[in-house]
């Protein structure tokens, strides 16, 4: 049988696209009513944060060559134990494809398709990303490697076309927020999305030895992406507007006025989006299927791919009431509900794989 | 021959089951149908007003639709009549209001291209914000559409036909963004989006007002596309609506416009002629107008600094060219700015508006020193400003030596 592999370039991207995912649409608002004039400083933080905590998940899986999450938490805690915290992780894996397909659903019935039910639409989406997984995570990284040159391209073609407005003085006085206040605010952004680039490691067995630096340098390259975004919002539409609109990038690309002949750019916006979307929900969707797959031992992929996509198509429905509670539950339980998969139980599995080997050493 | 192409390219039969589940997944591909919009569904909206009437407490809104057969090539039988304005008024809230069109008219409203919205000075005094609600809280209405204020009743500048254009909202359109190069009666800061950016700040945003002109019994008939007279009949732009944050609390005239429009660097352009003898025209090709913050003697100070490239290709008054004389023409404008400047700033700052955000730049001043200043509300009414005006002319026109008049 062909052994998958994926480049370190397609990991890097992967991880680029998981990380900027769904956070560019919904959590941009929100972060420059925290942060005002320094709002784009909170995702070098959070970046900062994410690849120390990246570079902490590598090592630890650098230790079981060949295993993600779920196979080390197997090997350490023994399959008993050891199963039943890798569901965990699986459950965090539907999560975050259940939420990722919710946000994509808000927002298309926000601006394009008002009139079409939100299950076709999670339906629809979901099959594809189940095609892809179906077919495995090499045609998933291939795609990412085919089209984002075009999204960074189109991406930043638009921003850079409606820089018109800029004003500088909306970013001054600079530091002149309390940071640490801004900090605590947006404690939760380093959960929501660093942390949750947690689930990329899943593709940690195809993606050969040398795997930390992509990942840890997709982390760095959404979070500096990620800042330059939010500068060009407050750069353009200034610290008020941008914070009271529910997607100000959307907005941003539809009043993108070049004479008469370049108008309404946010299509482009929102087929990027469906792009980054896509990577998130492929990738989320893949982990919980690799995850299920290592614990129960499946040979079967289709049938698997089927029930997720039927689970995960119903829970987007119940996972939210709307926009706005996602929000606010985001900023109230994100981090600690984040910090005890992608902190705890990983400093946990590193402590006791660590005594393992000391005893098993002194014993030998 | 289907089953020889089948063969050719291996291609398996589905059973039927597999078959009629592949063409029901593939109808959900069609989700876009709920969404479909036929072009023969719509009502496109070209112009939109809003006003308030402060004795019945009632809103009113209007809209301009576009007539498709009027607006192309006049045939011999059909409604020629370029548009129709609806208007309709009620208790209700603006958003709600706009939804009884369906009362009138059997089609979709599809506002994503109108040209511009007009407000009645009544309702620009008392305040925007519904309309600002109703325009950002969907997107397909963009917040970059003009705003103008109409000193007329609403009535009358709604129903009036405009020259050369058949509808009023690419009349407008191209009256504001084709006329920028050659005059400075309109900035680039009068779209909806402007007004909300600053709606957190103290700074103004002008927009332009019109009114309509002529007698309004022969406004709304299509007659009169056919009269010669081009300016009666119609609308007209006539200074600037001061706003700040979403109510209009004073008007410039027509004058006093264009220097904002100039001074706030929104256009290039001035032409003005100059109060001393010979009365030159002059006009600015190119221009800058720089603000620079400094500390003197102990007090923040701000500096104006306009560099203008001036040219006299406008000028009709007699000028005996020298290089002295030109010299002199740039004194005479140098000193005319920096007056009109200061005349602009000062008689709108004793009025509490900050017509010129100097309150905004003062509040983003970084440093300890500035905390004082930054922390009162009241300490832009109190910065001293200084101006700059330096200019020269770059161009003179086809003539280089001026005809003297008068008998020899």
């Amino acid at each position: 049988m062909k052994t998958v592999r994926i480049g370190r370039w397609q990991l890097f991207l992967l991880t680029a696209n998981f990380t900027i995912g769904t956070t560019v649409f919904v959590l941009l608002g929100t972060l420059i009513e925290a942060g005002r004039q320094d709002a784009w400083l909170i995702p070098l933080w959070g970046g900062a944060f994410g690849c120390a905590l990246a570079a902490f998940w590598s090592s630890l899986l650098n230790r079981y060559p060949g295993h993600n999450i779920v196979g080390v938490c197997r090997i350490v805690l023994g399959p008993k134990i050891g199963s039943a915290v890798a569901l965990m992780y699986v459950w965090y894996c539907v999560n975050v494809a259940s939420w990722v397909t919710r946000n994509l659903s808000d927002f298309l019935k926000m601006t394009i398709m008002p009139h079409t039910p939100m299950h076709v639409i999670h339906v629809m989406f979901l099959l594809v990303a189940g095609y892809a997984v179906v077919k495995g995570i090499e045609p998933i990284a291939r795609l990412m490697e085919i089209f984002a040159p075009i999204m960074f391209l189109s991406f930043w073609f638009v921003l850079f076309v409606a820089v018109s407005p800029w004003e500088w003085h909306h970013f001054r006085p600079v530091f002149g927020t309390d940071l640490r206040a801004t900090f605590l605010k947006t404690v939760s952004f380093l959960g929501f999305p660093f942390m949750q680039a947690m689930v990329v490691t899943f593709v940690w067995p195809f993606a050969g030895r040398k795997a930390m630096l992509p990942f840890v340098g997709g982390i760095a390259a959404a979070a500096v992406s990620l800042s330059a975004i939010i500068a060009f919002l407050l750069g353009i539409m200034g610290i008020y507007r941008s914070s009271h609109l529910t997607f100000p990038l959307f907005t941003l690309a539809q009043e993108v006025e070049v004479g008469s002949v370049l108008q309404h750019l946010e299509s482009i916006m929102s087929m990027i989006w469906l792009l980054l979307i896509f990577s998130q929900l492929s990738v989320s969707l893949f982990g919980a299927f690799e995850g299920l797959r290592e614990i129960f031992r499946l040979r079967t992929r289709k049938p698997i791919v089927a029930a997720l996509i039927l689970i995960i198509s119903a829970l987007a429905v119940t996972i939210e009431e709307n926009i706005q509670t996602n929000l606010e539950w985001n900023q109230k339980y994100t981090f600690p509900y984040f910090s005890f998969l992608m902190i705890v139980v990983p400093l946990v599995l590193y402590a006791v794989g660590w005594i393992k080997r000391r005893t098993r050493g002194k014993t030998a | 021959m289907v089953n020889v192409i089948m063969n050719k390219f291996r291609i398996r039969r589905l059973p039927k089951s597999v078959a009629c589940a592949a063409a029901l997944i593939a109808l959900l591909a069609t989700a876009g149908c709920w969404d479909k919009t036929e072009m023969s569904d719509l009502a496109i909206v070209s112009l939109a007003g809003a006003d308030f009437d402060p004795e019945s407490q009632k809103n009113i809104i209007y809209y301009q639709i576009v007539n498709p057969s009027g607006v192309a090539k006049r045939r011999e039988s059909g409604p020629a009549t370029p548009f129709y304005t609806f208007k309709l008024e009620g208790n209700e809230k603006i958003g709600e209001l706009f939804t009884d069109t369906t009362e009138y008219i059997p089609r979709k409203l599809f506002t994503a291209h109108y040209k511009a919205l007009i407000i009645s000075e009544r309702l620009a005094k008392r305040g925007i914000l519904e309309s600002i609600h109703w325009i950002e809280s969907l997107t397909d209405r963009r917040s970059s559409v003009p705003v103008l204020v109409s000193e007329d009743p609403l009535d009358q500048v709604m129903n009036a036909f405009t020259p050369l254009e058949r509808l009023p909202g690419e009349a407008i359109e191209s009256e504001l963004f084709i006329t920028r190069n050659i005059s400075s009666a309109f900035g680039r800061m009068i779209r909806m989006n402007n007004i909300v950016k600053r709606m957190d700040s103290k700074r103004a945003t002008v927009v332009p007002i019109v009114s309509f002109v002529g007698d309004p019994q022969k406004a709304a008939m299509m007659d009169r596309l056919d009269s010669v007279r081009g300016n009666t009949e119609t609308i007209k732009f006539d200074g600037g609506a001061i706003f700040v944050r979403d109510r209009m609390v004073g008007r410039l005239n027509k004058e006093e416009t264009r220097w904002y429009n100039f001074l706030t660097g929104q256009t290039r352009v001035l032409l003005l002629t100059l109060p001393e003898p010979p009365n030159p025209i002059v006009e600015t090709v190119q221009a800058k107008v720089t603000r620079k913050w400094t500390w003197n003697e102990g007090e923040p100070e701000l500096n104006i600094v306009v560099r203008a490239k001036l040219s006299l290709r406008r000028n009709t008054s007699f000028i005996p060219m020298s290089g002295q004389t030109l010299k002199k023409i740039e004194n005479q404008f140098n000193k005319h700015a920096k007056t009109e400047t200061m005349r602009l700033i000062e008689k709108w700052r004793d009025k509490g508006i900050d017509l010129f955000g100097i309150d905004e730049e003062l509040k983003a001043q970084e440093g300890r020193k500035w905390r004082p200043y930054r922390e009162n509300d009241e300490a832009w009414k109190r910065i001293r400003i200084r101006v700059t005006v330096q200019s020269q002319f770059r161009q003179l026109g086809n003539m280089i030596r001026y005809i003297e008049g008068g008998t020899l």
